[in-house]
């Protein structure tokens, strides 16, 4: 078990370093020449001289090699550079924007797992019944459906033909409860993005409510008259559950994959829209810096799925 | 657990498909999926007029509504809605099953090498499989289209490029059980070359996963194209169902039916391919439907 | 006897304030105006950062010597007056007196010289606007604390110390002097002299302005500015009908296809107008492009595009009607410099004519339908016209081939790249020719390629357009200039360079219980921001403070219109998809396998 643990952890910033590798060299493959986008940015031609100085403080003269150290050592301090077209330091930029993607993710995991366990155990109770097929045809067709879609049709049912809640954006102006006001703006984009992939957990958790409901020690409590309930929510769902934990963490891309296209519908200030707006300007530093993160949120999602399945299969710790 | 060597008989295929047939969900996703296909084999045979030509010079074309001569609409120049769904589905079968086919091969080809080989290469491709699936790929896919260029080809080799390592760890996974089977012995003390027991003696009974995966893989790669269109980083000269669904968000309010028929049928493809990823599935592996 | 009198005037004041506001006569003050805007920069200083959009506030923050006015004639904004010496050489400015900061220190011309030579440091790191003309001064005096005198080693145009897109908004010297400006926290709370003060604000979604009672010119109508941001138009325009907010931005706007339900809308209103940005599509005169696509040289061929596009229809049934075409090198808003002569001189929409020149160049349909092929690169800002341009093209028999970049990509490989718009034949994009046509100046003097900073990234020469443009540029008489302008554009537009459309518009919508809210030209050029907005619900006489925290619950809620036709059509869609999952699940997926 510690092997186990200590090997995944060191596995993780190996991971991370690599992405960070792959994400530099991507970007200064890409056709165009930087210091030219960022004056475009500004929006008027500049003469060559200055595009000279510009790429001379943008570091962009040394051969790629230098300027990949750079930029590892750098991101090594935590400094992601500066963002010549929001004007700010980057990681001040993505830190402020960060905690909204990863509310938007957390809630909306919590809203795809416990529907989906819930679902996925009225579903195995009766196997191949109606009630059954409902489940898993609807959360089948509900994870077909584009998310952005959905996201339009909820905006102009709930908040705006009912009036039920608000049209997008984070915040009110003056709420009277600051966390309910963000909780309510929260509702509309993490059920929609938790719905999208609660199909997955559905499935998962009946599956294995069969399978472990087959099992003999199973059949003995019931036959020894043990409380149905106790039953399914004591023995068979805490074994049950063991791989959807697992499979949450790896999850973690899907959400923020996810989180690019429902930010951009319900103008959610977080990084996946951030990511959107910084490829289209052209905004290396930052692009590279929410990859980064990105890839470190997953990286570390992964790790704790597997810790806590480590944790919580005996069947490992004695690997 | 032992592998039996399957061959694959007239019969076997036989019973796959009676299997499969009993799944009612299943067959229709089929029937969805053949008529997605013929679509977009036969979209200028089923609508013969022009779906990118403007109607703006002539008056009262824009935005009708669902009528008995447009069944579903028009758009704010004129066009057709129902004619621009059929390309569109051209456009999104065109990008998914190549991309699922560009990700098979990629994914079979190293899987199998991989799970085969072993060792430091095994190793290698592993790394690059984990590395894979912790990058969120649809950010990367995003990026690239959005630096590189978005003309159709290169958005369909894009995706086809973030969904190979499922595949491969499917594969590699079948490969690691094959590979110390009998006939594998066999083989290789007969003299056969690495490169003939890969594809020829375990590869056709390893391939299953990669096959059910496939429908599975069309399905998600339909998703990625229409997100990217629907950002705005789809192919300007295509009709996509994406890029549709873009458009028509101003609109929206005005004339609902510009959002909802490219995103009803959005749903219906994906659901179609899932449904048969889902069927193969089931039909392959009866043991484990239980009760 | 004086208390009497008093006491009469007190209730005559009384009893006939509620009938001032009849109509709108009288401006009556307080209120809170919620606009919705789109930025997505926290970032409040105009010299670092500045865009379309931020135009928008900072002018209400802050001002500058000059601006603009509707009709592009110069005013004085932070200036009273001034003198134009030694040819255009130099340029004396009286400023107004009693003017504050918004901290209560005093505003000087040590400011303005600060403000000045700050650029000029400045530009030589970050660009800036300002920048070509602030290198070439050579000394700034202030003979006193109200008087300005910049000495240049060149002859400049007035035109150029209004021109800035916000560098020309003069920051406090005492809060920047001697910080690094790009880490200093007035970045984010700014100061400056306008006529409202910076409250707060929330990231990049809530910018909270309060009026500054101080302000030199008299405070504002309003008590409170709170701008709101949206990514999209249409979820600002939803929430300008559900009275989230009172008005939409220019740079917000509302989505064309609603713009004429809301033009009939009981409560909300909606304008559009045009400036002096030119949309045009663009002809490459570069070698390799000419090679490439020989039939770029011929002028019956662009003459024949320019007939094929039908302006007109685009206009009524694309734009609804919110802006104007135009021709020439300059926007036709630029009246007292544009010929008359061009408004004859613009292309009708002639298909058979358009056929006809290009089958007499030599270009006949082949067997497949088109002539000839050509690429058309469009800036992401126009995507709305690049379907449409298009259609129009491959009607006549040209097979383009579309591309559409997204704004400053658009901007950073064509417009600004050394080699232009490379080999690629066709482009449709803006043409910034500015408030001012010795602008345009930059768009077609055969000097001005992008590598020496012009904008000329079509490489079109025309030596005697040159000869005009230099002229000009050095000519301080207005009516001399005029003329040589009017002489330049009939010239330019002879030859066709471009396919000029549109006046590049924007869009502004409001409630009608605010007045005078449409700024009408571009927010940058406009000074003073929201100051002459009032509220129809206020009151006639100024309050002595303004209330800090106030509920934002003084709109009256607009009630929604529903969308159109959605029950019906909308429900029967929905009912088939239920009915197709029901079909499914009822449907058994098949009996298991007996045990």
């Amino acid at each position: 078990m510690r092997r186990y643990v200590l090997k995944r952890l060191l596995q993780a910033p190996a991971l991370i370093l690599l992405v960070a590798i792959i994400n530099f060299t991507l970007i200064h493959i890409a056709p165009g020449d930087p210091a030219v986008y960022l004056a475009g940015s500004l929006g008027q031609a500049r003469p060559i001289e200055f595009l000279e100085n510009l790429r001379e403080s943008m570091g962009l003269n040394r051969p790629l090699h230098e300027q990949l150290w750079i930029y590892l050592s750098r991101v090594f301090q935590g400094d992601f550079g500066y963002s010549y077209t929001h004007q700010r330091p980057v990681s001040v930029l993505i830190l402020g924007r960060l905690a909204s993607t990863v509310i938007l993710m957390g809630v909306s995991l919590l809203i795809s797992v416990v529907l989906g366990v819930l679902l996925g155990v009225a579903a195995s109770k009766k196997p191949y019944s109606k009630v059954d097929n409902i489940i898993t045809s609807t959360s089948l067709i509900v994870y077909s459906m584009p998310s952005f879609w959905v996201g339009i049709v909820f905006i102009l049912i709930f908040a705006y033909q009912l009036g039920l809640f608000p049209v997008g954006g984070m915040r009110s102006m003056d709420p009277a409860n600051p966390t309910l006001d963000i909780l309510w703006h929260l509702i509309l984009p993490a059920t929609v993005l938790g719905l999208g992939r609660l199909a997955l957990y559905m499935r998962l958790t009946r599956a294995n409510m069969l399978e472990v409901l087959r099992q003999d020690y199973v059949t003995t409590a019931w036959a020894k008259g043990c409380d149905e309930t106790k039953v399914y929510y004591g023995h068979a769902l805490r074994n049950a559950l063991l791989p959807v934990v697992t499979v949450v963490g790896f999850q973690f891309r899907f959400l923020l994959t996810g989180s690019v296209l429902v930010e951009t519908v319900f103008s959610w200030p977080g990084i996946g829209h951030l990511l959107f707006v910084s490829v289209l300007e052209r905004d290396y530093n930052l692009i590279m810096a929410i990859f980064f993160f990105g890839s470190a949120m997953v990286v570390i999602g992964n790790l704790l799925a597997d810790l806590a399945y480590a944790l919580l299969d005996p069947r490992i710790r004695y690997r | 657990m032992i592998k039996l060597k399957i061959g694959t008989s007239k019969r076997a295929l036989l019973d796959f498909w009676r299997r499969y047939r009993k799944n009612r969900a299943a067959v229709v996703g089929f029937l969805g999926v053949a008529l997605a296909l013929f679509i977009a084999v036969c979209a200028h045979v089923v609508y013969p007029y022009d779906p990118f030509g403007m109607r703006l010079q002539e008056a009262g074309q824009s935005y009708v509504t669902p009528s008995s001569e447009h069944v579903m609409g028009t758009d704010q120049f004129g066009r057709d809605v129902f004619g621009r769904t059929l390309y569109g589905i051209r456009t999104s079968l065109f990008v998914g099953v190549s991309a699922a086919l560009i990700s098979a091969l990629l994914g079979i080809t190293l899987g199998a090498i991989a799970g085969y080989k072993g060792g430091v290469t095994d190793e290698i491709i592993m790394r690059a499989v984990d590395a894979n699936l912790t990058i969120p790929t649809f950010f990367l896919a995003l990026v690239i289209v959005a630096m590189f260029g978005s003309s159709i080809s290169f958005v369909a080799l894009v995706i086809g490029f973030t969904m190979w390592p499922s595949t491969s760890r499917l594969i590699r996974a079948e490969f690691l059980l094959f590979k110390e089977q009998t006939f594998v012995e066999s083989a290789r003390a007969v003299g056969c070359g690495d490169a003939h027991i890969i594809f020829r003696e375990i590869l056709p009974n390893a391939i299953f996963p990669a096959v059910v995966n496939l429908s599975l893989q069309i399905a998600m790669a339909i998703l990625d194209e229409v997100s990217l269109s629907f950002l705005g980083l789809g192919d300007p000269n295509q009709i996509s169902l994406g890029m549709m669904l873009n458009e028509a968000m101003p609109s929206f309010r005005r004339a609902w039916w510009l959002g909802v028929f490219p995103g009803l049928v959005i749903s219906a493809l994906v659901i179609s391919f899932n449904l048969v990823g889902d069927g193969i599935n089931d039909a392959l592996n009866p043991h484990l439907k239980e009760r | 006897m004086k208390n009497q009198l008093v006491i009469i005037g007190l209730a005559a004041l009384v009893l006939l304030a509620p009938f001032s506001h009849v109509n709108g006569l009288e401006p009556l003050y307080g209120g809170t105006l919620r606009v919705g805007f789109a930025t997505s920069k926290e970032m409040f200083n105009p010299t670092l950062h500045y865009s379309g959009v931020s135009g928008l506030f900072h002018r209400d923050i802050f001002n500058g010597l000059l601006s603009w006015t509707i009709d592009y004639d110069i005013e004085g904004d932070l200036a009273k007056s001034w003198e134009i010496r030694d040819g255009g050489k130099t340029f004396a400015f009286q400023l107004f007196q009693g003017v504050k900061w918004h901290d209560g220190k005093p505003f000087t011309s040590a400011d303005v010289k600060w403000h000045y030579e700050m650029l000029k440091e400045l530009g030589k790191t970050t660009p800036t606007p300002l920048g070509p003309y602030v290198k070439d001064i050579e000394s700034i005096e202030v003979p006193d604390e109200y008087t300005v005198i910049f000495k240049c080693r060149n002859v400049h145009q007035l035109s150029d110390w209004v021109g800035g897109y916000g560098d020309n908004l003069i920051l406090p010297k005492h809060l920047f002097e001697g910080t690094d400006m790009r880490t200093s926290p007035y970045n984010l709370k700014p100061i400056g002299t306008g006529p409202f003060k910076y409250v707060s604000h929330q990231g990049t979604e809530y910018l909270r302005l309060q009026a500054n009672l101080e302000y030199f010119r008299g405070r504002p109508y309003l008590d409170e500015v709170v701008y709101r941001f949206y990514a999209k138009t249409e979820t600002g325009l939803i929430a300008l009908e559900a009275g989230e907010i009172d008005a939409i931005s220019q740079t917000l706007g509302i989505p064309f296809p609603e713009i004429p339900r809301i033009k009939q809308h009981e409560k909300i209103t909606v304008e559009g107008f045009g400036y002096d940005t030119v949309i045009r599509v663009y002809f490459n005169f570069r070698e390799e492009a000419q090679k490439k696509n020989p039939w770029l040289a011929d002028i019956n061929v662009r003459k024949a595009i320019a007939h094929a596009i039908d302006k007109n229809t685009i206009l009524e049934k694309v734009l609804y009607g919110i802006t104007t075409t135009t021709w020439g090198p300059f926007s036709n808003r630029l009246k007292w410099a544009y010929p008359s002569e061009l408004y004859e001189m613009e292309p009708k929409y002639d298909l058979k004519l358009a056929e006809k020149l290009l089958d007499d160049a030599g270009y006949p349909r082949k067997a497949d339908g088109f002539r000839f092929k050509a690429k058309l690169t469009v800036i992401g800002s126009q995507a709305v016209l690049a379907p449409v341009v298009k259609d129009y093209l491959v009607k006549v028999g040209i097979d383009v081939d579309l591309e559409v970049l997204e704004h400053t990509t658009w901007l950073a490989t064509y417009f600004n790249a050394p080699d232009g718009l490379k080999d690629i034949p066709l482009a449709l994009a803006i043409g910034g020719t500015g408030p001012d046509p010795s602008k345009s100046g930059t768009l077609y003097h055969s000097k001005m390629v992008p590598a020496v900073g012009g904008e000329n990234c079509q490489f079109y020469n025309n030596p005697e357009a040159d000869k005009l443009y230099d002229a000009a540029s050095s000519e301080m008489d207005k009516t001399k200039r005029a003329d040589l302008y009017k002489k330049v554009a009939v010239i330019v537009a002879k030859d066709y360079p471009c396919v000029w459309l549109f006046n590049n518009y924007k869009i502004e919508a409001w409630n009608k219980d605010f007045m005078n809210f449409p700024r009408r030209m571009y927010a940058f050029w406009k000074k003073e921001g929201q100051k002459d907005v009032w509220w129809t619900k206020g009151k006639p006489l100024a309050t002595t403070t303004v209330p800090t925290t106030r509920p934002v619950t003084t709109t009256s809620a607009v009630t929604p219109t529903p969308p159109a036709a959605m029950p019906i059509e909308l429900i029967a869609a929905i009912a088939v998809l239920v009915v197709a999952a029901a079909g499914i699940a009822l449907w058994k997926r098949g009996k298991p396998p007996k045990t």
